[in-house]
């Protein structure tokens, strides 16, 4: 479960004041699968990194009883001269799950076979996209951060990664941005609209899709 | 499809995320810094060793001839390492403590690292890095040299100590202001310049004109060189001069306003 209470954030940039969340309050409940819908600039993203606990409310608190994800998919912290093994590692230690199990996984569902062990500056982005979205999905978080899921791979693994992701998110749950209304109805079944700072939470996916719609029209 | 030995794989319990810990966090990033730094020289983190041990090596046996009798003991190895390394103790670790945030500024994007692990894993690696040179140049010295001295542990424990809070706490507080106002990195690195000149290392603070001590006594890196010294000089070395409660109160003081001031401002300064 993650509790929004009275959320306010405020930012700057090149000296415009910008209010992205007036007083919201929210429960996002434990095991369901929430989709944000808003516009571009609504402060979707701004949102996410509040609940991941990367940026500060201006006024309010957000706290979570559970583990929460990074964005999934996140390969900016992977370092060019460890190998993929290493750098899998890193994560591990930081997020207190099991060093070699998590190793073993990725190893095996990102199949990059001798690479693995090469440094990761020597890697395609495929390969890249592949490790990163393997090291998100090893770990068993109680909700996922999902800003536009991003298919990875060809399409057999596409298949395989897409699997891997239903079944983890159906197990746990999972906060999703995507632009593709087909992405949502398929994978969430709450959803919120984010516009001028305040959130609506919906029990019908397609409810709060006619509102976003409506918000799109204007 | 996933084969079924994956969906097993998926499933296992040591896969579960947990709390965040600093503890963890901080081992992680060591762990990460030790195996990067040196990345392509093979060796590795050996280097970030073998490198001063090396320098120092050659440094002290070209003053040999140059300075036959130091100002302290007989033997001048000794005087000029119980001067250089806690020198460079201070300064590397206040160097890279100050640097930290941008070090890591991509792993700050997860979550469950935080400006304070970046801080402490930088500050401490490169502690325990110190005390590995220190512990090798000192023992090496006491062999190769003969060297007749009787260390007192607890003071040069208190020398490294000090000297690791003090660059700590100046790290900290240069950390905030390097990443506010870039140009103070440049302005320190000047300003400093004239610090190993006035901190004990080549004229011992009993040595110097009663208007210098006045004055210097409040460098605290004289107090960090004079710890060493009554350690490494015991019992003949006393330091009455001396004080252990100013360089601590001094570094806990900047510390804590360093870390007051990231924590209220490291998020703007990351994301700027």
């Amino acid at each position: 479960m993650i509790v929004c209470e009275n959320v306010w954030k405020t930012y700057r940039t090149r000296g415009e004041e910008k209010t992205v969340a007036r007083g919201i309050n929210a429960v996002f409940p434990t095991g369901v699968s929430v989709a944000l819908l808003g516009r571009n600039g609504a402060g979707k993203s701004t949102l996410m990194n509040l609940i991941a606990g990367n940026q500060k409310p201006t006024q309010g608190r957000i706290w979570s009883d559970g583990t929460i994800s990074w964005p999934v998919g996140f390969a900016g912290s992977f370092h060019g001269e460890l190998t993929g093994a290493q750098n899998v590692r890193f994560i591990s230690r930081v997020y207190g799950v099991d060093t070699d199990m998590l190793s073993d996984f990725v190893e095996e569902f990102a199949e990059l076979g001798q690479h693995y062990h090469m440094p990761f500056r020597t890697y395609s982005s495929g390969m890249r996209s592949r490790l990163a979205f393997g090291v998100s999905m090893g770990i068993r978080f109680d909700t996922y951060l999902v800003d536009e899921v991003t298919s990875v791979g060809d399409e057999r693994f596409k298949v395989k990664a897409n699997d891997v992701f239903q079944r983890r998110i159906g197990a746990s749950g999972a906060i999703v941005v995507s632009h593709s209304m087909g992405v949502i109805r398929q994978m969430c079944s709450k959803a919120a609209v984010l516009e001028n700072g305040s959130l609506t939470l919906y029990d019908n996916v397609e409810d709060a899709i006619s509102h976003h719609m409506e918000n799109m029209k204007r | 499809m996933s084969s079924p030995s994956e969906n097993d794989l998926l499933e296992q319990d040591g896969l579960r995320a947990r709390k965040f810990r600093t503890g963890r966090t901080v081992f992680a990033l060591i762990m990460r810094e030790m195996s990067t730094s040196y990345g392509r020289s093979p060796g590795g983190y050996a280097w970030a060793i073998i490198e001063p041990v090396l320098a120092l090596t050659v440094l002290t046996t070209i003053f040999s001839f140059v300075m036959r009798s130091p100002p302290l003991g007989d033997s001048f190895p000794l005087f000029y390492a119980t001067g250089y390394l806690p020198f460079m103790l201070f300064n590397d670790i206040a160097n890279k403590t100050a640097t930290s945030l941008n070090y890591s500024r991509s792993l700050l994007r997860y979550p469950a690292v935080t400006f304070i692990d970046a801080l402490i894993a930088r500050g401490f690696l490169h502690l325990l890095t110190h005390v590995l040179v220190g512990y090798i140049m000192f023992f090496g010295m006491f062999v190769v040299l003969n060297l007749k001295i009787s260390p007192d542990y607890t003071q040069i424990a208190l020398a490294y100590l000090m000297g690791g809070v003090l660059g700590f706490g100046v790290g900290c507080i240069n950390c905030y202001v390097m990443m506010t106002f870039p140009v103070w990195e440049r302005i320190w690195q000047i300003l400093t310049r004239p610090l190993i000149f006035i901190s004990g290392m080549f004229i011992p603070y009993d040595a110097m004109p009663e208007m210098a001590q006045d004055i210097l006594w409040w460098n605290p890196l004289i107090h960090v060189v004079g710890f060493l010294r009554k350690g490494m000089y015991a019992p003949s070395y006393e330091g009455a001069y001396l004080s252990a409660v100013f360089p601590f109160v001094l570094s806990l003081a900047l510390m804590a306003l360093g870390i007051l001031l990231l924590w209220r401002n490291h998020q703007n300064l990351l994301e700027g």
